[in-house]
């Protein structure tokens, strides 16, 4: 393949010369955390003195029940992934393919839960669930039961939690457009071949659907890992300890043991490797394996058996009680007088509210959220699309490599992610500038939703044909026209879906901001989270709602927009 | 005009081989007319296309229109595809779903380099003419996503002709309507062709497309050109087994030559029902393969004048304006195309003739 091409520069060495800029980019904007991580973690000096080699902080910490009490934990927990993706698995073809009533009120209720900020949303089942005041415990105990039946401050009651906020809502937004793409004639071979719903299913449905279950699979599973606000408020006060809150309470001990804390971390960088790594390979093997062209348009029959709408009501039923109805005691408990107390003589009061909303601090907060929103998901959307192209229409060097680099944001916990941030704006002398500036929070929140926004994108543009840009380049467009002008119009819909995940991720995000965000700048969580640290659990409540309504409002424009790329249809 | 010269190509697939696409390929194409690429799919046709339009980049080879090299290997020249003022039309059509059908045909002359020339006056007055000329108009403000395929392929013409393009690349424009449609489109594209005299290039696997279309045809196969020529040419006179199997329809009969030296260059073959005088020079013996076509196998109820053969009809296919029947004459089954009016059946016995002047030794 040599001596092609162009005039001066060859194509050959064009696509080397820029797959070797952009894996250095990419490298060290993904890298730098992880490097700093195992770098800092054989560094005994407290952060201000000059580095200090030394084994301890892997030896002490590892030589801590603590930590492998916590690793214990962390895989435990790990176990909801499997038991999540039956769920969701079942729920989209419910959704999809027997296109069971109420479907659109179904998944916009889990968009909504994905949508949700976490705390308010767990001070929420803690009303439900506590072992002394939760509601159901109460009503249990009314009907008979000798004791709580229900404790949140467990692992089954942190994995519960979990399930239901986040695991199976996020598995449903990932496997829905896959099911959607799937062209149902093959499933309608299978039956006309004789085959019954479980046998379509079992020799069908699920081989066709791997990659996509796969995809799914590993990224809850290295999500989970990484997990840390609903364990730092239900788990931590109950001595449960999972990775994330492991590496917290290190950093936030007296002193702060860094050293320690990034031993932890490294192990869980090294595990992500060994996931990482055996997917990509399987991914790579199966990528031109059979394309799923989608029609995947199923001619809806005019009656549907009795049985769709009892499995429709239990749909509905569960997604109320998983999403709805903790949101809904949020709202009550945060017109309680002392949060959680329902049943004291006079127990409602709208003070909260009014303190909260005359609060000077509540209004800045609203503004420098929305701003913070804007900014990261109007940059994320251009880096997220150009990176995406990049990856999907171009042959350049290295593609393989940079794909799977961009995952690695996900393997870092917030906190380590605005640790390192903090250091290096800190320790580089040029970075000093930054310091008090939106630009580190916009820098970390676009890295932290890096991979989920080029990974959409990319879904997207693949169902692109690529002949609809060559139709413009033969007209002679060049490649900037390309992009405005076809491109980007055609892949409107994702851009719009990943800019509200941006935004609401920005919107709800506490653990990669907390410590980079300067002491004037406080988001909406923020201020959420300070009122609860400081134990005004009322008060958090109403910015809870607050919050949680603003994600309301988007995840129905997401739905607006988001017709494309299989929200919703 | 268009001049390909030494083209090649190769793919590397995902497991590491490589695969020609393209091997060494050369034709010309005269101003003014319609040349096809015709072959099976995977025969190189599609790679040649999207090379001339830039789309890819040849391994080596030279491409060169209107005099203007627009691809060199040896001279290091790459003319990138939005320069090289071609129009095209895809096989999906590649009609953009976001934009009106105003918009889609305007999209070339809202280039800069073409947008100087125009006015929004005349710009606008441009588009309408265009397309009026693939009978559009009236559509202008309509969503793209709204046509029928047949609309979808006629406004991805009137995008690719709009500019007056020297050279109009057509990637297998037909192969996606139905049957009817496509009969009355391949007198559409002869007609507009004819009318703006813009020199074609078609590519397509469909034989009958190519024949009815094209002023040349060349025929490709395994990466290789094998046959150029003018459509009767390769109809009547295929050069190898490969091109008379793939353009049009025929038996293949063995046989072994019998006497030659016939003074106007004509050889008995021997078969296994009989002998047939055909232009053939070769040495006594020789194995030959040769094709006959169905339409010149006559069939007869009643012995004829002249030799003739007994056979065994053993199917038949009414089409309407032809028959088709499948005959049993000696060990070999020979296809046989019968005017409709003739009247017979299965299993009844015939008197077969085959015209040896239009059969070709092919091996």
């Amino acid at each position: 393949m040599a001596a092609t091409a162009g005039p001066r520069r060859t194509w050959i060495s064009r696509r080397v010369v820029w797959g070797v800029l952009l894996l250095i980019v990419v490298g060290i904007v993904a890298f730098l955390p992880v490097l700093y991580v195992l770098v800092s973690s054989f560094n005994i000096a407290p952060p201000h003195l000059p580095y200090k080699f030394s084994l301890d902080g892997w030896i002490e910490v590892y030589s801590n029940r603590k930590t492998w009490g916590s690793v214990l934990v962390t895989v435990i927990l790990a176990a909801r992934v499997p038991i999540a993706i039956v769920i969701a698995f079942v729920l989209c073809w419910l959704l999809v393919r027997v296109e069971i009533p109420g479907r659109r009120f179904i998944e916009m209720t889990l968009w909504f839960g994905f949508f949700l900020p976490g705390i308010p949303m767990t001070m929420g089942w803690i009303l439900l669930l506590d072992s002394n005041y939760g509601l159901l415990n109460m009503a249990a105990k009314k009907l008979g039961a000798d004791d709580a039946i229900f404790s949140i401050s467990s692992v089954p009651g942190i994995m519960w939690v979990h399930i239901a906020l986040t695991t199976v809502p996020v598995m449903v937004i990932l496997l829905a457009p896959a099911f959607r793409q799937f062209d149902s004639a093959f499933e309608e071979a299978a039956e006309v071949s004789g085959s019954g719903i479980f046998r379509t299913m079992r020799r069908v449905t699920i081989p066709l659907l791997a990659p996509a279950l796969l995809t799914a699979f590993v990224a809850s599973f290295i999500r989970s890992l990484e997990t840390f606000e609903i364990e730092q408020i239900v788990g931590a006060p109950s001595g449960i300890y999972v990775y994330g809150t492991r590496v917290y309470d290190l950093v936030f001990s007296d002193p702060p043991r860094f050293a320690q804390a990034m031993a932890v971390s490294s192990l869980f960088l090294i595990i992500l490797f060994a996931l990482a790594i055996p997917y990509h390979m399987y991914l790579l093997r199966t990528a031109n394996q059979a394309t799923i062209a989608g029609r995947g348009v199923r001619l809806q029959s005019g009656s549907k058996p009795k049985w769709v709408y009892a499995v429709s009501a239990l749909v509905i039923l569960y997604v109320t009680c998983t999403i709805i109805l903790p949101f809904a005691v949020l709202i009550l408990g945060s017109f309680t007088r002392l949060f959680g107390f329902f049943f004291l003589e006079n127990p409602w009061t709208v003070n909260h509210w009014a303190t909260v909303l005359k609060d000077e601090r509540f209004f800045n907060a609203a503004l420098t959220s929305i701003w913070l929103g804007i900014a990261a998901g109007l940059i994320g959307i251009v880096i997220f699309a150009l990176l995406a192209w990049v990856l999907v229409r171009t042959d350049i060097w290295g593609r393989g490599l940079i794909s799977l680099l961009i995952w690695l944001p996900w393997a870092i916990p917030g906190l380590v992610l605005g640790l390192t941030l903090l250091s290096l704006i800190l320790t580089v002398p040029m970075f000093h500038i930054f310091s008090g500036s939106m630009i580190p929070l916009i820098f970390a929140l676009v890295l932290k939703e890096l991979p989920v926004g080029v990974q959409l994108i990319r879904a997207s543009l693949n169902q692109v044909s690529g002949q609809l840009e060559e139709a413009a380049e033969v007209s002679g467009a060049g490649f900037m026209r390309i992009f405005v002008r076809v491109t980007l119009p055609l892949i409107a819909p994702s851009l719009v879906a990943v800019f509200l995940l941006t935004f609401a991720a920005t919107i709800r995000d506490i653990s990669t901001i907390v410590l980079i965000a300067a002491p004037g700048m406080r988001t909406l969580s923020l201020v959420m989270f300070d009122y609860a640290a400081s134990g005004r659990f009322e008060a958090g409540a109403v910015l809870g709602v607050i919050v949680a309504a603003i994600s309301l409002v988007m995840t129905v424009i997401a739905f607006r927009f988001g017709m494309k790329v299989g929200i919703g249809r | 005009m268009l001049q390909v010269r030494g083209l090649t190509k190769t793919y590397r697939a995902s497991n590491g081989q490589e695969a020609l696409a393209v091997n060494g390929i050369g034709f010309e194409v005269a101003k003014g007319e319609i040349f096809t690429l015709l072959g099976p799919s995977g025969c190189g046709k599609t790679t040649t296309l999207r090379s001339v339009a830039g789309l890819e980049t040849p391994d080596a080879g030279e491409i060169t229109v209107d005099g203007v090299t627009v691809f060199s290997s040896s001279g290091n020249i790459r003319v990138p595809t939005s320069k090289r003022g071609f129009g095209m039309v895809f096989q999906s059509y590649a009609i953009w779903p976001h934009m009106t059908v105003f918009d889609n045909a305007a999209f070339p002359l809202t280039i800069p380099a073409q947008r100087r020339k125009y006015t929004r006056k005349t710009l606008d007055e441009k588009v309408r003419r265009v397309l009026a000329v693939v009978a559009l108009d009236g559509f202008e403000g309509r969503k793209a996503t709204q046509l029928s395929g047949g609309q979808q392929q006629r406004l991805a013409l009137a995008r690719a002709i709009i500019t007056e393009p020297p050279l109009l690349l057509l990637d297998e424009p037909l192969s996606n309507l139905d049957a009817k449609l496509r009969e009355r489109m391949r007198f559409e594209l002869k007609r507009l062709q004819r009318e703006l005299g813009v020199t074609t290039l078609y590519v397509t696997h469909d034989q009958s497309e190519a024949l009815a279309l094209s002023h040349n045809i060349a025929v490709m196969n395994h990466s290789v050109i094998v046959q150029v020529g003018p459509p009767t040419e390769i109809y009547e006179r295929p050069k190898d087994r490969f091109v008379a199997d793939f353009v049009g329809t025929t038996n293949f009969i063995k046989g072994k030559v019998a006497g030659a030296g016939h003074a106007d260059g004509m050889s008995a073959i021997t078969t296994d029902f009989g002998t047939i005088d055909l232009a053939h020079r070769g040495g006594i013996g020789d194995e030959v393969l040769f094709s006959a076509r169905p339409e010149h196998i006559q069939v007869h109820r009643d012995a004829p004048a002249g030799p003739s053969w007994q056979a065994v009809i053993e199917t038949r296919n009414f089409l309407g304006f032809h028959q088709d029947v499948e005959l049993r004459l000696g060990g070999a089954l020979l296809q046989a195309r019968l005017h409709p009016s003739l009247k017979i059946e299965t299993g009844m016995h015939v008197h077969v003739q085959i015209d040896g002047t239009q059969c070709v030794v092919c091996a």
